[in-house]
Order: C-alpha cells, then sequence, then structure tokens
C-alpha cells in the first residue's frame, strides 16, 4: 500500500506482524462467540457442545410470543432502560467530556476521578446503597430511579470513550469558529460534536450494551413487575440450560449487522466529505 | 466508527422515541387490592403466575409476581426498612432464620386462610406456610462412576477421585451436605473441623469447587464433572432434558429444605397477600405446579403425588428426612465460609 | 476561554454527588458504624485475615495482568484497522463489537467448553503430543485470564478505533516521506497517537475486572476469589452489610489509586506532546 523502499526485510516483518498477528488476534477475539452461536443452532434439547444437529427451533422458540411471553417483557423492559441510559449519558457526559477540553489541566484532573469512580464499585453495592438512600428520602422503586442509576454508573463509559477523541482534538477549531461570529450553539452543533462523533458513538454503545447485560442495579431499583432480561437470562440457564439464551445473542449480533449494512448504504455516501 | 455515521436527524427520531415508549405505564393494575409477591426467577415465577393468577382474580384480587433470587429479595427488603418492596417472601428455612432475626417477617394469621388444615401440621410455620419441600441428595452421571451409596463413598472409593464437585458454604445444598458429613465423619451436625479435616486428607476433592449449584449442572452436562450435591428438581430437570443423570438419597438420610412463603413486616396488600398464600397451598394450584417443569412436591394433603415425584420420595419418607438446625448454621456460617474459601485457595 | 467549560460539566457533577456520592456517604457510613459508635472495627476484620488480602492483591494482579493480555491482543488488531480499506475497516469494527453483543453467560458458556477437558485447547495439545491425558484449564487463573482478556478486548479496541477512524491515512505520511521504515513510524507516530485510547482503554479494561465477578465466578471457581465476590458474599448470604461495605471501600479506594496513576499519566504526557 505504502512503498517501503529501504531494507525490505523490516517491512515485511511489519506485514506478518499487522496482517498475520493482527488476524490472529481477530480470530482468538470471535472464536469463542462463534462457538456460542453454533450452540444456538442445536436441535437438541440443551445449550451444548459439540451441538446436535441443526435448526433454528430456537429462534422460532424465542419469537414465539405465546411461549417466550415473559422473555419479551422482559426484553422490552430492558432495551427501554438501555436507550434511556443512553439518552442520559448524552445528556450528561458529552457536555462534560466538551467541557473538560476547555478547562485547565490541573482542575480536570481533580474533577475526572470524581466523575470516573462509579466505574470501579462493584455495580451490586451501588444498586444496594441507592436503594437505602432512595428509601431515606421517600422515592419508591421506578423505572425513573433504574435509569437514573444506569446513567450514574455507566454514563462514565460515554466520558471516557468521547474524552479519548476530545483529547486529540485541536481546540483551535472551535475558536476559529466563534472568532468567525458563529453562536455557541452553531459551534457546538457544527463543529465540536461532529468531530467527536466517532467517540460519543463508542460511548453510546458501550452504555448501551452494559446497561442490557446489568443485574444488581435494576434488581434493586426497579418496580417489583419489571423484569429484566439478563436476570431472565440468568434462570434460564440455571434451571433449564434453554438454548434460547443463545439465540438472544445470536438475535443481538443479527440486528447490529442489519443497522450496520443499512447505516453503510444508506447514510455513509450521503455524508462522505 | 469512520463511516458509521448517523444524522443528527436520524439520533434525535430515534431518541424521542425511546422516551415516548418508556412514558408508558409497564402494566395495567388490577382494580382491587394486588399482592406484589416475590418468587425464584424462571420455572417458580411462570408457574406461580399461571396457577395462581386466576385464583386470585377469581377472588377478586390482583398478583404481581415479582421474580428474585431469595438473598436477592431479603436484600432489597433489608435496604427498605419499613416500606417493604414485597408483601410475600418465599425462601427456605436458612434464609427465614435471617429474616426473621432482622425483623422482616411477620407471623400469620392462619384463620385466614381456607386451606390451613389441608396441610400437616408440620407444614404449618407461625411465619407462614409451607408451599413445598426440597429432598436434596447426591447426582451422579451413571456413564462416568459407580452409584454412591452416601457421603463416605465420595471420599473413600477412589473411582470418584477427581470427578466430584463441590461448592462452597454459601449454597444452601452445600452447606446441609456437610453438615450432614460433620455427623458421619465428626461428632455432630456443628464439627465442621472434621468436614475441613477430611477436604484437607482429600486434597483431590477440593479440584473443581464451584460456587453455585448451576454451575454445576453446566459442568456435568460437559462432562467436567460426575457427581455433584443436589435436590431432586435439579435431577428431575436434567433427566427431561435427555441427560443421563441419577439422584441417590444418601445411606444416612436425605437433606430436605421446605420452601415456605412468608408474610413482610409493613405489607401494604394483606388482604391480597393473605388471598395468594391461600392459592398456593390450595389443591387448585398445587394440582398444576406438581407436574412438569415445576414438578414441586405438594403439601396439601388432598393432592396426589405423581409417579414422577413418587419415583424419588413418597409421603411416609417425609418424616425420615434430615431437617438441619439453620439457627446454629446462621451462627457459625460466617467462619466456616472463610475457614473453607482458605482451605480450597490454598 | 479556559474557564468557559465549567458549566458543560456542572450536570454531571450535580448528577455524581446527588445519585452516587450519598449512596457512597451511606457505604463509607455502614463500614465505620457500631453498635457502640463510630469504629474501624470492620476494616480491621478485612485485614485482620491475611486471606482478604490476598484477595485483594490478587484481584489488582489479575486487573493488571488483563490489562497487559488485552493491549498486546488489541494494539495489533488497531493497526491492522489502520492499514485497512473501508470494507475491511467496517468488518473489524463489526467483529469487535460482536464479543459485547453476546451475553455475559454465554460467553462465559463458551469459554467452559473451549477450556474443559474435551475442548479444542486439551484436543490441540494431545494431538501435538505435549500431553498425555485431557487436561482442563477450568479453574485456573491462566484459564480466566484467557477468557478475561477476550471478553474485555472491545473496551481497549473501541477507543483506538475511534481515535484512528478520525485521523486521516494522510497523517505518517510526513515520517514516510522523511525515509522512516514502518516499525519507526509505528513507534513514533502510531504509538503516541494511540496513546489516550489506551490509557482509556486501560481505565475500561481495569474497572470492569475488578468490580464484575460471573466469570471469574465460573471460570475461576472457588479456587480463584477476587474481590467482588467476596463483597457480594457479604452482601446476600452473611447479611454483614458493614463488612460488605468496608470491603467495598477499600477496593473503590486502591483501584481508585491505580486509575488516578493512569490518568495523570496520560495528562503528562499531553503536556510534553504540546510543549
Amino acid at each position: 500500500m505504502r512503498d517501503m523502499k529501504e531494507n525490505p526485510v523490516p517491512a515485511l516483518l511489519y506485514k506478518v506482524f499487522v496482517f498475520g498477528f493482527g488476524s490472529l488476534c481477530v480470530v482468538y477475539l470471535v472464536a469463542p462467540i462463534v462457538i456460542a452461536l453454533t450452540m444456538s443452532f442445536t436441535s437438541g434439547q440443551t445449550l451444548k457442545y459439540p451441538p446436535e444437529g441443526f435448526s433454528f427451533r430456537w429462534y422460532e422458540a424465542l419469537l414465539d410470543p405465546v411461549r417466550s411471553a415473559t422473555e419479551h417483557a422482559a426484553a422490552w423492559n430492558s432495551l427501554k432502560i438501555a436507550g434511556l441510559a443512553v439518552l442520559g449519558a448524552l445528556l450528561f457526559a458529552v457536555p462534560a467530556t466538551i467541557g473538560m477540553t476547555r478547562m485547565r489541566r490541573s482542575t480536570v484532573g481533580t474533577i475526572e476521578p470524581l466523575l470516573l469512580a462509579p466505574l470501579v464499585l462493584p455495580s451490586l453495592v451501588y444498586g444496594l446503597a441507592a436503594l437505602i438512600v432512595a428509601n431515606f428520602v421517600g422515592l419508591q422503586p421506578s423505572l425513573w430511579l433504574t435509569v437514573t442509576g444506569h446513567v450514574v454508573v455507566f454514563g462514565p463509559l460515554m466520558y471516557r470513550a468521547a474524552s479519548v477523541v476530545a483529547q486529540g482534538l485541536n481546540p483551535s477549531l472551535a475558536e476559529a469558529s466563534t472568532v468567525m461570529g458563529a453562536s455557541w450553539f452553531t459551534t457546538l452543533r457544527r463543529v465540536t460534536i461532529p468531530l467527536l462523533m466517532p467517540g460519543i458513538l463508542a460511548g453510546a454503545f458501550l452504555v448501551f450494551i452494559q446497561s442490557l447485560d446489568n443485574v444488581s442495579v435494576s434488581l434493586f431499583l426497579a418496580d417489583a413487575q419489571t423484569t429484566v432480561l439478563p436476570l431472565r437470562m440468568f434462570a434460564l440457564i440455571e434451571e433449564s440450560l434453554d438454548v434460547r439464551v443463545a439465540a438472544i445473542s445470536g438475535i443481538l449480533i443479527g440486528l447490529t449487522l442489519l443497522v450496520m449494512l443499512v447505516a453503510r448504504r444508506v447514510l455513509a455516501p450521503q455524508r462522505q466529505a | 466508527m469512520h463511516d458509521f455515521k448517523l444524522s443528527r436527524r436520524h439520533f434525535g427520531m430515534l431518541a424521542a422515541g425511546v422516551a415516548a415508549s418508556a412514558a408508558l405505564p409497564f402494566s395495567v393494575r388490577a382494580a382491587g387490592g394486588t399482592a406484589i409477591a416475590a418468587t425464584f426467577p424462571g420455572n417458580w415465577e411462570d408457574g406461580y403466575r399461571k396457577a395462581l393468577t386466576p385464583i386470585l382474580e377469581a377472588e377478586g384480587f390482583g398478583l404481581t409476581v415479582a421474580p428474585a433470587m431469595a438473598q436477592d429479595q431479603l436484600a432489597k427488603v433489608m435496604a427498605s426498612p419499613g416500606n417493604p418492596p414485597y408483601d410475600t417472601l418465599l425462601m427456605s428455612p436458612g434464609q427465614m432464620a435471617t429474616a426473621i432475626e432482622n425483623d422482616l417477617i411477620q407471623k400469620i394469621d392462619p384463620s385466614r386462610l381456607k386451606n390451613w388444615n389441608m396441610l400437616d401440621p408440620a407444614f404449618q410455620g407461625e411465619y407462614g406456610p409451607t408451599v413445598t419441600i426440597e429432598v436434596n441428595g447426591i447426582a451422579y452421571n451413571p456413564d462416568m462412576v459407580p452409584r454412591p451409596k452416601g457421603y463416605r463413598d465420595l471420599f473413600e472409593n477412589p473411582a470418584y477421585q477427581g470427578k466430584v464437585s463441590w461448592t462452597g458454604f454459601a449454597s444452601n445444598t452445600a452447606v446441609m451436605a456437610y453438615t450432614e458429613m460433620a455427623k458421619i465423619f465428626g461428632s455432630g451436625p456443628n464439627d465442621m473441623d472434621a468436614v475441613f479435616k477430611l477436604f484437607k486428607d482429600h486434597p483431590e476433592q477440593l479440584q473443581g469447587v464451584v460456587d453455585s449449584t448451576n454451575h454445576q449442572m453446566t459442568l456435568f452436562q460437559q462432562g467436567e464433572i460426575a457427581v455433584f450435591m443436589c435436590s431432586t428438581g435439579n435431577v428431575a430437570r436434567l433427566k427431561s432434558l435427555g441427560m443421563n443423570a441419577e439422584f441417590v438419597q444418601p445411606e444416612t438420610g436425605s437433606p430436605a429444605a421446605p420452601v415456605n412463603i412468608h408474610l413482610t413486616k409493613g405489607a401494604k396488600n394483606l388482604d391480597a397477600a393473605y388471598a395468594y398464600m391461600d392459592a398456593a397451598i390450595s389443591k387448585a394450584a398445587q394440582d398444576i405446579l406438581k407436574m412438569p417443569p415445576t414438578e414441586m412436591f405438594p403439601t396439601n394433603k388432598e393432592v396426589a403425588l405423581t409417579p414422577g415425584i413418587e419415583a424419588y420420595v413418597t409421603r411416609d419418607q417425609l418424616s425420615k428426612m434430615v431437617y438441619p438446625d439453620w439457627a446454629a448454621i446462621n451462627k457459625n456460617r460466617a467462619a466456616w465460609i472463610r475457614t473453607f474459601d482458605a482451605l480450597v485457595a490454598g | 476561554m479556559k474557564a468557559s467549560g465549567f458549566p458543560y460539566v456542572v450536570p454531571m457533577l450535580l448528577l455524581s454527588v446527588a445519585f452516587f456520592a450519598t449512596p457512597l456517604a451511606v457505604l463509607v457510613g455502614f463500614s465505620f458504624s457500631g453498635p457502640g459508635g463510630a469504629t474501624v472495627e470492620h476494616y480491621g476484620r478485612f485485614f485482620g485475615d491475611a486471606f482478604n488480602f490476598r484477595v485483594l492483591v490478587s484481584t489488582a494482579r489479575l486487573g493488571l495482568e488483563t490489562v497487559v493480555g488485552t493491549t498486546l491482543l488489541g494494539v495489533p488488531i488497531a493497526l491492522l484497522y489502520w492499514h485497512s480499506g473501508r470494507t475491511a475497516r467496517q468488518v473489524i469494527i463489526f467483529l469487535t463489537l460482536i464479543p459485547m453483543l453476546t451475553s455475559n453467560v454465554v460467553r462465559t458458556f463458551a469459554w467452559i467448553v473451549i477450556l474443559g477437558r474435551q475442548g479444542p485447547i486439551s484436543e490441540t495439545l494431545m494431538a501435538l503430543g505435549l500431553t498425555g491425558s485431557p487436561i482442563s484449564l477450568m479453574f485456573t487463573e491462566f484459564g480466566l485470564l484467557m477468557a478475561m482478556c477476550q471478553i474485555d478486548l472491545p473496551l481497549i479496541i473501541l477507543p483506538l478505533i475511534a481515535i484512528l477512524s478520525r485521523t486521516p491515512v494522510q497523517f505518517t505520511e510526513a515520517a514516510q516521506v522523511s525515509g522512516a521504515g514502518p516499525w519507526r513510524i509505528l513507534v513514533t507516530v502510531l504509538l503516541p497517537l494511540m496513546l489516550p485510547g489506551l490509557l482509556a482503554g486501560w481505565i475500561l479494561v481495569f474497572a470492569s475486572t475488578s468490580s464484575s465477578f460471573v466469570t471469574q465466578a465460573v471460570i475461576g471457581g472457588a479456587r480463584n476469589v477476587y474481590v467482588p465476590q467476596l463483597i457480594y458474599r457479604e452482601v446476600g448470604t452473611l447479611f454483614d452489610w458493614p463488612l460488605a461495605s468496608a470491603i467495598a471501600v477499600v477496593l473503590l479506594i486502591s483501584t481508585g489509586c491505580l486509575l488516578v496513576a493512569m490518568t495523570m499519566i496520560s495528562r503528562h504526557r499531553r503536556l510534553v506532546g504540546h510543549a
């Protein structure tokens, strides 16, 4: 791809390293998931490797509105909580990221640990302590309390992912825009946020997925009638090694592939600079 | 990420959609009193929802079945003193002792339960009725090991070497097995030093120690282990899923754990909660719950046992079961857990 | 310009204070609570047991080992991304997202298969004649590390890709024109470019390994115990909440110190970079 004129050996070694070893690393990343997905297409009765035969029966069972009514309700609850958590993270963490790029390093160094602290506390402990506080001030467990909990615990992921990109940004771009007479909002909308977009998307994905997979915070902060998907999946595995649990992952992966393909076809060309 | 761009307009639409859907209520509440009943997640949750909801509705009550493991139920109630998130809890005596100690549950008024007299006196707890009983023993894979006679066999017969999986003292099933072993190898149910010494002398037994029974079921079906401590329910499920598993009642007797419904202190929907308890011990409900996939041992005298249940345990055998002293266990449990963990970690 | 950033940070700070600092205060309060007033007894109980201290050390060790492992695996993937065309880049992104889209329960299950007696590792070693009988890596620290590295790998790749995707391919041209070889470009241009992403990834990976417990409990077994499992047991089995709180505070402080150290390195490097 690029001409490397001098001694060809190091250049060749580099290619082997990047394309050979890099691909091996990708295999390491993906192989366990391939095994999991293989198991989801079993025609047998349990999640087992090697699978007994090929069939779509567990996908059919999972999509059946009668047989999987509880799973559907739980999935809906979890998707709702995760979607709102992403929204909350956008509203709270993205502005914080932008603000941090405009502050003194020493100040950032003081505030940042405070913002990142929720990442380190096991979410079980957080959920329990948050319920004690909520009960003390008279808040009942509810959807909104759950979402708030998720924003607090997973918002820092958004902050961290977005600030990675923000750290590499040139502050003079925003300054130039302001100098040229753009309002702060226009600058934000037209310059800062588009520049942060890769970080924001990575952060949104992290928040969404971690929220979807979380049991502890939801367990303590959700009202009694709200079952979340991961709790349900845990029970399904525990009791009957239910293959639908793997099928849920299969469907999530399929949906993501679909979204990416659509994004590639529909969104990318029109925004290509 | 480079080419994976959503326009702001798309993003705004997505966000608005999510927000709008969240404004919808999760479920429509029943007009009258609704009992909020904690049950174990999974089959138990589905079974109770299916079998009990119609009975309560016929009497003008609603039922919300809230899935949570026993320890999570306790933690949630403990974190909300005076304002319990559930009207009733579901647990076995180990957790019941903790609940009583922390003043989380109240004694019930049996005169409010029409089906109370259908229960054996052993099932008429002052803190609530026993809805089923879990009988414990040893599960083994006949393809891999011979049938064990009891706990002693697992340590003395070399055929089991490296094929047995144990769990730590946090598991109720494990604690019941260990108290039995303390009786066999030591001076009594609380002589746990004898059990620790036993493990020290048989370090190969410590290789497959895991955290809970459900991990063992996974390992069992993958052929990683061949023997583990279980309830009849575990084995019935493994068998129904086509696996080669058998249940053994240890020669020294099977430890048993009743499962009870308890009324929380400060329960808000008392009438509905009593209606729910009554429904759970009714013939109509237990006739459904004794069938697969729940296969719960019925505590209501009028309910006939299915052949499937009788294969594991009959009503006559119930009195011969071993019922551990949970107050004593809870007193020692913290120390036992720590000693055992240090032993396992080597 | 410098001070104008603060208002942007206020909402998240307020959220943190209202919904994180107050529960944290409750936790700290619990950890010092005793029947006769404030006490450090619970911390004494934790540190008085040599076993607990070992658990704390192995938690930090597992975190650091996972950070090293994910870095060694993640950087080559990021470089592969950097040298790939548009379509290949999208495939790499998709493959990176896949493990995260798979529920924790299922991922862990797959690792039981891989590490087990009849798994691919055991079979390969037998085929190569390196071992005579099937071996199982279940319940070993090494097996757990292998699983943790795979499970947390996306946490380090995503920040790296976020940076690289924003960087035009021409970024390395100047170095190339001046005759630098690919290894030199990697060390002098690409790695410094990726450094903020690496640091972010390290923080995410370390925080994730030191606060989660499902994989540790299943793959590591009872032989390998980590702090979150200790806390979980004190909360749910023994209901010793003061001790659980004390352990959580110790965990928060010890991992917090490591994270602050990592952040300071990143700030320092930026200082150097800007000078």
